[in-house]
């Protein structure tokens, strides 16, 4: 019969604050004894460490020899050693170990501790949270919803508990039967962001996959682009990221195309992270409870994309009191609210960001407009909403709604007056643009014994772009060109999945989902030609779009999987998995198995680890790279374009050189299959009429590469040094002449550098430095003339090779400083920052033009996009 | 105020353009040859020089070129001489002859230029017949196609035309009178478009690649786009101008087709690589024979 045991067991053992506290049985000591008197090795192992040893030389039979040998091992796993095989053990009373006879010998001997772990001032379950016995290699992690299981040994347990951020808690229990037990951590009371003092709760590495733990704690203390925290930035200083300049575009992740990027949002998966084109990401820092970013080795139960998996989770918001923060920056504000419904049963978690300059870019623009004798303005902004409610049903079973809604909108109407040979002209340029996510989840958690949890989530995830171009030259004649380009992506999904944990050496992971893929490609081009056309009316871009007629395309994508992570004692890890997946067609079905092993290696200070996955994914991303403007389309696996397949392979090893400092190589080399890309010259329409995806090039590709990176986690000043070389390839047959070309965003060398450093109790400071070689992208160095059947001279550039030339080297320097004052009803911030401190103008795209003052000269201008820019933002939290 | 904001905000984003200078240090300039050869017509080349970008050279006219064609038996090659009027090096009197090679060669002996040549075999021309011809809407029509698929697998540029008559009369009366009016089509859906067929950009018609045709009959639709047909007229008779074309005609003109498409459309197209058969240069040397067939539509 389960004994549920509350906190209040607490009671019986005693709770310690590791921190400052030396805990007898914990002090290491080197010792050998070969078949000794156990009372010798008592008194040995005593003076040894110092710790005063007692014990009745009658009732535990002093006199009985032992052989022993030892080395840096902590006393009392070497008493329990000692005692394996008899029915002693020791209790710690004071500052001394006591040898008594074992009063649990003769109860169940295996029993399982299960139970939740959350913070104690707001109820928030910690994920990933430690739970392990005096021997860490006898324990496990909290999962995704905080839930642990541990499978041990009845009788005295000593159990610790730790989590980054929070009071190590360590627990005495006696324990008969199998029990549940909920711990609360205490947060560390830190003044500001970051303060990490305490070497135990700095972690040597623990992950088997090809791993990085985003330091979601440090997110705002890092020096940021307008004041705005940003965990898709904070990805971007991960060694083997790259991106476009800037963000622009998504991240790359080892050679990988930015489709190639799993990111799941509270598990549900996101198409596009991007505002403003990917400058900012769509995630509110303010919601945001963890976020690990996986570049290898990817465990069985992530599948769908080919490189990498950046799995986000938000706060569920306070169960036990009402609070938020609200902030304005140059870019946003920003406004969060959270608290409970009812105390420790339901919570509720809002929160809002919408940009603040509207305004100043429609009059900033309409200014400029004037001043080249020009009508009209731009305007720009976007917005995030997200909401989640949370509710304990009972102390098994939980559900929680979520949503989210997130929208960027851009639009550009200019009018240009002139006057050609006493004639008035009138030139129109309108660019419309508009794209945003919507995310709707609902989701149970149920703990259906102690060893087995289960998660039931059904979510809608959609994404939608569209670009609307328009010009329109008025003279004598009417010419004019208009394009509309949609792409829409819906998916209706759930998913059902286990955690079972039978004993300490595994963890089992299956399940098995269902996601009904729908999408929306549309691309038309019209001008003065078209036939269905008025050509005296100015196009609107509904014009376009009740011509569109989108190309509909559905289907059914329905995947399993199953993985165990194994422990072989101490030293020795494997995760063994397999995800599985399949999806129809209208006369084909693809169906995958995707083998993932990987294993870790290790000792007290170093470790060795290896992986090998294989993906696979149904959806492509078509993504210009002539000139560098990504224009996401997303298209589905059909009847003619195959799913895209990756291995990748990695091996890495790491080392603790103490004091906080790790330092970790890592290579990789990954190959893909099926991978798209726009043909070269024409693209037909996308719509429901045609077979367009017969002109869609398909290819393959390969990635390799090595990491190195340093990393500081303790004390005042925190810091993370990468250095990353790598090589990505593509190759098509019907591009660049079947032969193998560089990948549009392979940065050949990459070093990234951020620092943090406490200045005083309320003050800290943060700078970024990131070097990256530049992107490849295909220019022609020379032209020709040639005079086509009208007798018209035009010029046509020539184009060698494809990504023949390497755009300049970005760098960048960021600096930031924030500032804090606490009041009894809150906690007050001020950052100032500078973004791209010596105003590095890095490359965003090329355009080859005539010289201004010498027009027979042609010459190519670089456009950047940000240059210096300072920041100024202030929050309140309370 | 609010303009000193204005004028600061002006100032930090414009000085985001910048000319860079790539490295095309080890580029150097090249003779360009731009000549079709068919039976029947004259020889006319055009040779003219390409531009560096970032350099201070011009597109200067090419007045004093050395340019000659020759087949392999001929001992002296003929001279084609420059054409003020036209631009073109000619020679109106030298016969081109199906299935001979030629070569064109240019050079311009007080440059640093590497001389050019290239060198064309002239096709024969092949049959396409014309199946059927339907009107199915106003102002669109399908073609029925037949290839002949020999072992010679060939290029071909169709140029579809509209042949246009007056018509005066009702029911069995009608008259139909013959006007110079020739009105272009367009293509608008094919059985097959994986590059087997490509549509031009620059140039009247399209290109055919009969070695990707999956099947020897080919079913188009056409828009006619060429002009208006007033309310007397009537389109009678599609007339199809067949080229059967060199690989160096077909894939540069294919090339320059779809670079002109990616120069329009940069954000839905890859950049398009360049042809060229000619050494040391660029352009191109090509040929084509012509054959026309044309079906009364019914």
């Amino acid at each position: 019969m389960k004994i549920c045991m509350i906190i209040a067991l607490m009671l019986f053992g005693f709770a310690h604050n590791a921190m400052g506290q030396t805990i007898p049985d914990e002090i290491r000591t080197d010792y050998t004894a070969v078949k000794k008197e156990l009372g010798q090795v008592l008194w040995d192992l005593s003076k040894n460490t110092g710790v005063n040893i007692a014990f009745s030389k009658e009732k535990i039979q002093a006199d009985s020899l032992v052989s022993l040998s030892v080395k840096n091992e902590k006393l009392g796993t070497i008493l329990n050693q000692l005692f394996v095989n008899s029915d002693l053990k020791y209790e710690i009373v004071g500052n001394q170990l006591v040898i008594k006879k074992d009063e649990f010998i003769n109860v169940e001997e295996i029993i399982t501790l299960t139970g939740k772990v959350e913070d104690a001032s707001s109820g928030e379950p910690l994920i990933y949270a430690n739970v392990y016995l005096l021997d860490p290699s006898i324990g496990t992690e909290t999962n995704e919803d905080g839930n642990y299981s541990l499978t041990i040994s009845s009788g005295v347990q000593r159990l610790y508990v730790s989590y980054l951020g929070y009071k190590k808690t360590i627990l005495e229990l006696k324990l008969k039967k199998d029990s549940t037990l909920n711990i609360a951590l205490e947060p560390e009371s830190l003044l500001n962001e970051i303060l990490i003092l305490d070497e135990d709760l700095v972690e040597i590495e623990k992950s088997l996959s090809s791993s990085s733990e985003l330091p979601v704690d440090q997110i705002r203390s890092i020096a940021t682009l307008g004041g705005e925290s940003d965990v898709i930035r904070l990805a971007q200083m991960m060694p083997g990221v790259s991106t476009g300049a800037d963000g622009f575009g998504g991240i790359n992740v080892r050679g990988g195309s930015a489709d190639q990027n799993l990111i799941l949002f509270d598990g549900v998966p996101v198409y596009n992270t991007g505002h403003a084109l990917g400058i900012f990401s769509i995630f509110n820092s303010n919601t945001i409870k963890s976020a690990q970013l996986m570049k290898g080795a990817i465990p069985a139960r992530y599948g769908g994309r080919l490189s990498s998996v950046l799995d986000i989770r938000t706060k569920d918001g306070n169960y036990k009191k009402t609070g938020g923060e609200f902030s304005l920056g140059a870019l946003a504000f920003k406004g969060t609210l959270e608290g409970p419904i009812i105390k420790d049963k339901s919570s509720f978690l809002i929160s809002y960001r919408r940009t603040i300059l509207d305004p100043w870019i429609k009059s900033l623009t309409e200014y400029i407009n004037e001043f080249v004798n020009k009508k009209g303005f731009a305007e720009y902004y976007f917005y995030d909403l997200n909401a989640k409610l949370n509710f304990k049903l009972n102390a098994k079973n939980k559900l929680a709604v979520s949503f989210y809604r997130g929208r960027d909108l851009f639009d550009n109407n200019v009018t240009t007056f002139t006057s050609f040979e006493g004639q008035e002209t009138q030139e129109l340029n309108q660019d419309n643009w508009s794209w945003g996510n919507q995310l709707a989840v609902a989701k149970w958690n149920s703990r259906i014994s102690d060893k087995l949890f289960a998660n039931l989530t059904a979510y809608q995830t959609k994404f939608d772009f569209a670009s609307f171009d328009h010009q329109r030259f008025e003279e004598q004649d009417t010419f004019f060109q208009a394009g509309l380009y949609k792409s829409k992506i819906s998916d209706l999904g759930v998913k059902l999945e286990f955690d079972y944990l039978p004993n300490p050496s595994n963890y089992f992971k299956f399940g098995v989902s269902a996601i009904q893929h729908q999408f929306n490609p549309g691309l038309i081009n019209k001008n003065e030609g078209s036939d269905d056309i008025d050509n005296s009316l100015v196009l609107r871009q509904e014009d376009l779009d009740e011509r569109l007629n989108e190309a509909d395309i559905s289907n059914l994508e329905l995947t399993a999987f199953v993985e165990d992570e194994v422990n072989f004692g101490k030293y020795l890890t494997f995760n063994l998995g397999c995800h599985i997946s399949n999806v129809q067609t209208s006369t084909k079905s693809y169906t995958s198995y995707q083998p993932r092993i990987s294993f870790m290696a290790n000792g007290d200070d170093f470790w060795l680890k290896g992986g090998i996955s294989r993906m696979n994914q149904y959806l492509h991303l078509l993504s210009n790279s002539g000139l560098g403007l990504p224009t996401d389309l997303w298209i589905p696996s059909t009847d003619k374009i195959a799913p895209e397949e990756s291995w990748i392979y990695t091996l890495g090893a790491g080392v603790d050189f103490q004091k906080g400092l790790f330092g970790k190589i890592e290579g990789f080399y990954k190959t893909f299959n099926n991978v798209v890309s726009y043909s070269e010259g024409a693209l037909l329409p996308i719509n429901s009429n045609n077979e367009w995806d017969q002109n869609i090039p398909i290819g393959k590709g390969n990635a390799f590469g090595m990491e190195l990176s340093l990393d500081k986690k303790l004390g005042k000043m925190l810091w993370f040094a990468s250095y990353t070389v790598s090589f990505s390839n593509r190759k098509f047959d019907a591009i660049n002449s079947g032969q193998q070309f560089p990948f549009r965003y392979d940065r050949r060398h990459q070093i990234k550098l951020t620092l943090i450093r406490k200045l005083t109790e309320n003050a800290e400071f943060s700078l970024n430095w990131i070097y990256g070689t530049g992107n490849p992208l295909t220019v022609p160095y020379q032209l020709i003339e040639f005079t086509d059947e009208d007798g018209v001279r035009r010029l046509l550039p020539i184009y060698n090779e494809k990504n023949n030339e390497t755009l300049p080297d970005y760098h960048r320097f960021d600096i930031g400083f924030n500032f804090y004052n606490d009041y009894s009803f809150g906690r007050q911030k001020f950052t100032i920052g500078l973004f791209n401190a010596y105003n590095r103008k890095n490359p965003f795209y090329l355009e080859l033009r005539r010289n201004v003052d010498r027009p027979e000269r042609f010459e190519y201008a670089q456009y950047s996009l940000l240059p210096i820019l300072p920041s100024l933002s202030y929050s309140l939290s309370f | 105020m609010r303009s000193l904001i204005f004028i600061s905000f002006i100032v930090i984003f414009s000085s985001c353009v910048d000319e860079i200078q790539l490295d095309s240090s080890t580029e150097e300039q090249k003779l360009v040859l731009h000549c079709e050869l068919s039976e029947g017509l004259g020889v006319f080349a055009k040779v003219s020089e390409s531009l560096v970008i970032g350099s201070l050279e011009q597109f200067d006219k090419i007045e004093d070129a050395q340019v000659a064609i020759s087949t392999p038996d001929m001992i002296e090659p003929v001279a084609l001489i420059y054409d003020e009027n036209t631009g073109d090096y000619v020679s109106s009197f030298f016969e081109i002859v199906e299935g001979k090679t030629y070569a064109v060669t240019a050079s311009l002996p007080d440059m640093d230029h590497e001389d050019i040549e290239a060198q064309v075999t002239i096709p024969s021309s092949e049959e396409i017949r014309i199946l059927d011809l339907q009107s199915v809407d106003v102002n669109f029509y399908t073609v029925r196609l037949e290839f002949d698929l020999n072992n010679e697998m060939n290029f071909y540029q169709i140029i579809p035309k509209a042949n246009v008559y007056n018509f005066s009369g009702s029911g069995s009366n009608i008259l139909y009178e013959h006007n110079d009016k020739l009105l272009t089509l367009d293509l608008v859906e094919g059985a097959n478009f994986d590059e087997a067929i490509h549509e031009l950009e620059h140039k009247d018609g399209f290109l055919v690649n009969e070695a990707l045709l999956e099947d020897n009959i080919l079913d188009l639709t056409f828009q006619l786009t060429g002009g208006q047909l007033e309310a007397d007229e009537i389109i009678r008779y599609l007339n199809l101008e067949v080229r059967t074309t060199s690989s160096s005609y077909y894939n540069y003109h294919k090339a320059v087709s779809k670079q002109l498409f990616s120069g329009q459309n940069p954000t839905v197209s890859e950049p398009s690589l360049s042809y060229t058969n000619v050494q040391n240069g660029y352009g191109f040397l090509g040929a084509f024979s012509t054959k026309q067939d044309s079906l009364q539509i019914n």
